[in-house]
């Protein structure tokens, strides 16, 4: 079950940036006002929730520039935030902020403080990993342009990897919907009515199963604004490893400027546009601005290879920039990362109240040291009893190692039977199986 | 801030010497420096003024108001005026002033209430949160949670609503104060809602001793006895005071015989609507009446402080809600009477309301079910109609799920859907099971304190974890002498008797059908049932299985066949009372096939006994499950659908429609309309049972 505890500094930012309850006096802090408000806290080595304590906010409000009134208002929410959250939670909606562990790194590394102070959410967490390929596209999209949404998703969907969209009309709601029917797992980035989606009866399975996670950055019972349509298309990008735009207006509308503004970022993800006889000159148009043909030779077999071999051939990368003051501040009980050559990034584990006193290097735990053993022992599924076993320990601590490696990504869980398996093993080596027990992540050669 | 709150103090009580009571200044400072704290007091010791002068206080600060969460319709006058006095706005929004709401909110937008009391009923209501709380609650200084014990699962009182409440408090970020107070919780409870609100919860509790309360208990197992007792006892005792029942039925009948003994006393129930709640809570404060006969809905922080006695009719369900309840006697005044009366109805009563606790599963499954195979969920009438289950069924299980975090369902528009929850949903059995078991041990200790024979009050003192029980020297068990006598004289006895065999119940005419597509067989149909369809007002002799003549039609009924000569007579006497007018010239029954000669062989005698012809023109033409298994209005009409035909020998004056029980009404109705149709000018409907879920 998640957790249904906010720590003080989620408390703190939704009060801040979050909007709930019906009264305006004052409105909520944008993104920047937000992000100014936490250089000052880094300035001052404190924290979001220190905001709830008296005695700040006059410095606060001189060095951030906002109104102190407003920002007593705002803090003052308490209660309506209580009710707020009792119902959120209750209709399964679960809120991260930046400042908490589980935010999405996809994000604070791609949109740094452009990333949204709140995330909505519905499904699970884990999932908040991301990857995959997100798909963009109008909302209107003729039937060569549907049948190409369904191929690309249940592709995806045979090779594990995530398709991200956005929930809306035509291509998101094809490309969602065709991976969830292959079994496939989907992040869906909404930007109203989060609540209505999860309901749905497709979406509640798939969510039910764990194989769906529905993110919106806005109050979950938010209704339609072009402007929150528009500012989800970099949410969508930065969640997935690769972007797919099948469909673009030339010069206008959400995905032609969502695409745009990907590519003219320092560390674009690599974005492939749908190529033909039929597609339209927005997307050629893409074409010129630095993305990608999709690959025409893409099977269930080569998919990942393609698409790494593509984006490969695409102009190098600019550094990654080293994480701001502001990723100091807001996650500083994150575990430290390692970049990985391949640009993943790696949690290293460490407990997080040791990583503010000691930033450098922390003596192995008993976790660490036989991480990579147990990886190595469950290259093929094993249950928490199997592997108790073979490690000679009791189930419970077995148990506990694997809902550690499983909460960081280390090991994925199996259902029907509940067993667990290393992640690269799940996910790198197609395996042919037949008559596989678990249909959720066995990959179906042909 | 000591002094300045003292002033408050000495100005709100008008008392220049009031000095604070122990605990009172202690928990007002810890709220002033955010904290959480739970007051265990007693009524009377002033948990109300912790409130007011904390706000007061805050307020001074330039804080938000105060949001109070209480089961209290309202503050009481004295609580009012002392928060007036100290120039404090209190407001209350239940659901009997939906026309003040709007005020309500312009004043609080314009930040011209201190203190605005909200039930947690209201908090449950969907539309409630949507449209006026959301509203509301923008700047809330301090946070109230009266009647605190009822978010222990253990607790005496546990109300689902209660539930949510605690969830909201732990969402609710340390910068705001929190105080949640109780008059009554034993070691249990306190240890349970302190884990609810969080570990930093500090702790003020009281003694909970009531010095001049005497207490006595009575065995008396018929109501005609009890009431007996009561009508010849009450003009001995000084003062006004309460009597509690268990039932709305009990509460308004014992207050009619009181009535009828020239003792004034009103009832006073959950079904009585806000505002006259409101005005008998008055009448009993200004000694307007003798008694107010009321259920547990006169409960929670009713606070008179000279109320002479408090006697319970029937046995409570546990040593705390009898301790809540007798505990309102004798605060102010130098001698007052806790007297229990013991029946034989008392244990059944005390099964029903341990058994429905909890939906069973089936309605839980059933629900989740075809919400699921719905294609965007069903309101609760469409639920109805695809299930057999009763509206109150219904409705217990949408509110057992909606306290659940995450819940299976949820409500969007006035539909009901399920959510990804609803896949892994599982009733807590082992929980179910665990508080049924408390509440069955609460009941055996209620027994045990009927059949104590030392010191009353010291049991009830253990039984509520104070730490120092001692004999009181004042009940039947220290000094019988000075208690109440527990004789009554015979003849008063037969007078209730008689009386409760007179409480014949009426049966109201049905305007409408549930939908208006119900009858496919049946020449019936449309929404509204036109005016020359519907039956008259009718009768029934008597409750099912209840005192009076229940018993003696259950007897009938199942086990001699043949309802007895009494039970025609008692007819005969009820409708010489009732007198329909215009009065009818015929009588006819429900025909069954089930048992054919049952209630035709009574209404034959009944005609005969009344001097009119008995016509068995309504005939049944389709056989069709018993009505009594049809759980909803929907159910229970299409059950009767193309039952019933209505011979040609129909005469058109109006009519006594006989039948021997009646729960719903329905199959009087369907017959009525379709004897109407036929030429009849009036049916009278007469049932011998009123059908009681409890008693079946």
């Amino acid at each position: 079950m998640m957790s249904n505890v906010l720590t003080e500094d989620t408390q703190a930012i939704i009060l801040l940036c979050g909007f709930f309850g019906k009264d305006r006096s004052y409105k909520p802090l944008t993104l920047k006002e937000y992000s100014s408000l936490v250089s000052w806290l880094v300035r001052e080595e404190m924290r979001p929730g220190d905001l709830l304590g008296k005695g700040h906010l006059d410095e606060a409000t001189l060095a951030a520039g906002i109104d102190r009134q407003r920002l007593e208002y705002l803090l003052g929410r308490g209660v309506q935030l209580g009710f707020a959250v009792e119902e959120w939670q209750r209709n399964g909606i679960w809120i991260i902020s930046r400042s908490d562990t589980d935010y999405p790194e996809r994000y604070k590394k791609h949109l740094k403080d452009k990333s949204p102070p709140l995330l909505f959410g519905v499904g699970d967490r884990y999932l908040l990993k991301g990857g995959g390929l997100g798909m963009v596209g109008s909302r209107n999209v003729d039937e060569e342009g549907e049948a190409f949404c369904r191929q690309v998703s249940e592709l995806c969907a045979c090779n594990q990897m995530p398709v991200v969209s956005g929930g809306a009309r035509g291509v998101d709601r094809i490309s969602m919907n065709a991976a969830l029917e292959a079994g496939g797992v989907v992040i869906g980035i909404v930007a109203e009515n989060l609540l209505k989606k999860s309901v749905e009866r497709m979406n509640r399975q798939a969510i039910a199963d764990g194989r769906l996670l529905l993110l919106s950055p806005y109050h979950p019972n938010a209704r339609f604004t072009v402007g929150g349509a528009m500012g989800r298309n970099k949410l969508i990008y930065a969640m997935a490893d690769y972007g797919l735009v099948v469909r673009a207006d030339l010069g206008k509308g959400g995905t032609w400027t969502g695409a745009t503004e990907e590519l003219k970022r320092d560390n674009p993800k690599p974005v492939f546009v749908r190529t033909g006889n039929n597609v339209t000159p927005g997307n050629i148009k893409l074409l010129e601005l630095g993305a990608v043909a999709w690959p025409e030779s893409v099977t269930k077999e080569n998919l990942k290879e393609r698409l790494a071999e593509v984006a490969a051939r695409i102009k190098p990368k600019k550094t990654i920039k080293q994480p701001g003051l502001f990723d100091a501040l807001v996650q500083p009980e994150e575990p430290v990362k390692k970049i990985q050559p391949d640009g993943e990034t790696e949690a290293v584990k460490n407990e997080p109240e040791n990583i503010e006193r000691f930033p450098e290097k922390m003596p192995d735990t008993a976790y660490d040291i036989l991480l990579p053993t147990i990886c190595k022992l469950l290259a093929t599924p094993l249950s928490s009893d199997e592997l108790a076993g073979l490690l000679d320990v009791k189930k419970s601590q077995a148990q506990a190692w694997l809902k550690k490696a499983t909460d960081k990504g280390d090991v994925i869980k199996l259902t029907r039977p509940v067993r667990y398996q290393d992640r690269k093993a799940a996910t790198s080596r197609p395996r042919v199986t037949t008559g596989d027990r678990n249909p959720a992540v066995s990959i179906h050669g042909s | 801030m000591k002094n300045i709150a003292l002033q408050y103090l000495q100005t709100a009580l008008s008392n220049p010497q009031a000095s604070f009571r122990d605990g009172q200044w202690e928990s007002i400072e810890q709220l002033m420096q955010n904290n959480r704290i739970l007051v265990v007091e007693r009524t009377g010791w002033g948990k109300s003024m912790v409130y007011f002068l904390a706000t007061r206080l805050l307020r001074d600060q330039g804080g938000g108001p105060t949001l109070l969460i209480s089961p209290l319709l309202s503050l009481m006058r004295n609580q009012l005026e002392a928060a007036q006095k100290i120039g404090l706005t209190a407001r209350t929004i239940n659901s009997t002033n939906n026309e003040e709401w709007e005020s309500i909110q312009t004043e609080m937008a314009a930040d011209q209430v201190d203190l605005l009391l909200i039930s947690p009923e209201r908090l449950a209501n969907e539309n409630f949160r949507q449209n006026v709380l959301a509203g509301l609650a923008g700047n809330i200084g301090l946070f109230v949670i009266d009647e605190a014990h009822c978010i222990s699962d253990w607790g005496h009182d546990f109300r689902p609503d209660y539930r949510r409440i605690v969830r909201v408090l732990q969402a609710v970020p340390a910068n705001v104060p929190v105080l949640a107070t109780t008059a009554t919780a034993n070691n249990r409870v306190v240890t349970d809602v302190q884990s609810q609100l969080g570990s930093d919860v500090i702790i003020q509790r009281g003694s909970l001793v009531r010095k001049n309360l005497k207490l006595q208990n009575i065995n008396m197992p018929s109501p005609a006895a009890r009431m007996a007792w009561l009508a010849q006892t009450i003009p001995s005792l000084t003062g006004s005071g309460i009597i509690y029942t268990l039932t709305q039925r009990d509460a308004d009948r014992l207050a009619r015989w009181l009535d009828i003994n020239e003792i004034s006393a009103e009832s006073y129930h959950a079904g009585i609507a806000g505002e006259q709640k409101e005005s008998l809570e008055q009448q009993l404060l200004n000694n307007e009446i003798k008694v107010l006969v009321a259920t547990v809905a006169l409960g929670m922080g009713f606070d008179k402080p000279d109320i002479g006695f408090v006697i319970h009719f029937q046995r409570p369900a546990s040593v705390v809600h009898y301790y809540q309840q007798v505990g309102r006697a004798g605060r102010a005044v130098d001698e007052a009477y806790g007297i229990l009366l013991c029946g034989e109805e008392d244990d059944n009563i005390a099964d029903y309301f341990i058994r429905s606790a909890f939906p069973p599963q089936q309605h839980i499954s059933a629900i989740l079910r075809v919400l699921d195979e719905s294609e965007n969920g069903l309101s609760v009438g469409e639920l109805q109609r695809v299930l057999n289950l009763r509206k109150g069924q219904i409705d217990k299980v949408l509110k057992i799920l909606t306290i659940e975090s995450p819940a299976p369902i949820t409500k969007i528009g006035s539909k009901w859907q399920v959510t990804a929850a609803a896949a892994s949903y599982q009733v807590d059995q082992a929980y179910i099971d665990a508080i049924t078991a408390v509440r069955r041990k609460e009941q055996q200790q209620m027994r045990d304190y009927m059949n104590h024979s030392d010191c009353l009050m010291a049991f009830l003192q253990a039984a509520l974890d104070d730490p120092t029980p001692s004999d009181c020297g004042k009940c039947r068990n220290c000094a019988p002498d000075l208690l109440l006598p527990e004789t009554f004289d015979d003849e008063l006895a037969n007078r209730a008797a008689l009386f409760l065999r007179r409480s014949y119940q009426p049966l109201s005419p049905k305007k409408q059908w549930p939908a208006k597509d119900m009858f496919q067989r049946s020449p019936l149909g449309a929404y509204r049932i036109p005016e020359e369809l519907q039956a008259g007002e009718g009768r029934a002799l008597s409750l099912w299985r209840d005192a009076g003549w229940g018993q003696l039609v259950a007897q009938g009924k199942y086990r001699n066949n043949r309802f007895s000569d009494e039970l025609v007579t008692a007819c005969v006497e009820m409708v010489e009372i009732w007198s329909p007018d215009p009065a009818p010239g015929w009588v006819t029954c429900i025909p069954s096939l089930d048992r054919p000669d049952l209630v035709p062989d009574f209404a034959a005698r009944l005609a005969d006994a009344l001097g009119l012809p008995f016509v068995p023109c309504v005939e049944q033409i389709r056989a069709n499950r018993p009505q009594k298994e049809m759980e909803n209005r929907f159910q229970q009409v299409s059950n009767l659908d193309g039952v019933f035909n209505i011979t040609d020998q129909c005469l058109e004056e109006p009519c006594l429609l006989i039948d021997d029980m009646v729960s719903s009404g329905w199959t009087f109705t369907v017959a009525a309309a379709l004897l109407r149709q036929a030429g009849c000018s009036g049916v009278l409907p007469l049932a011998l049972s009123l059908n009681s879920p409890r008693m079946d």
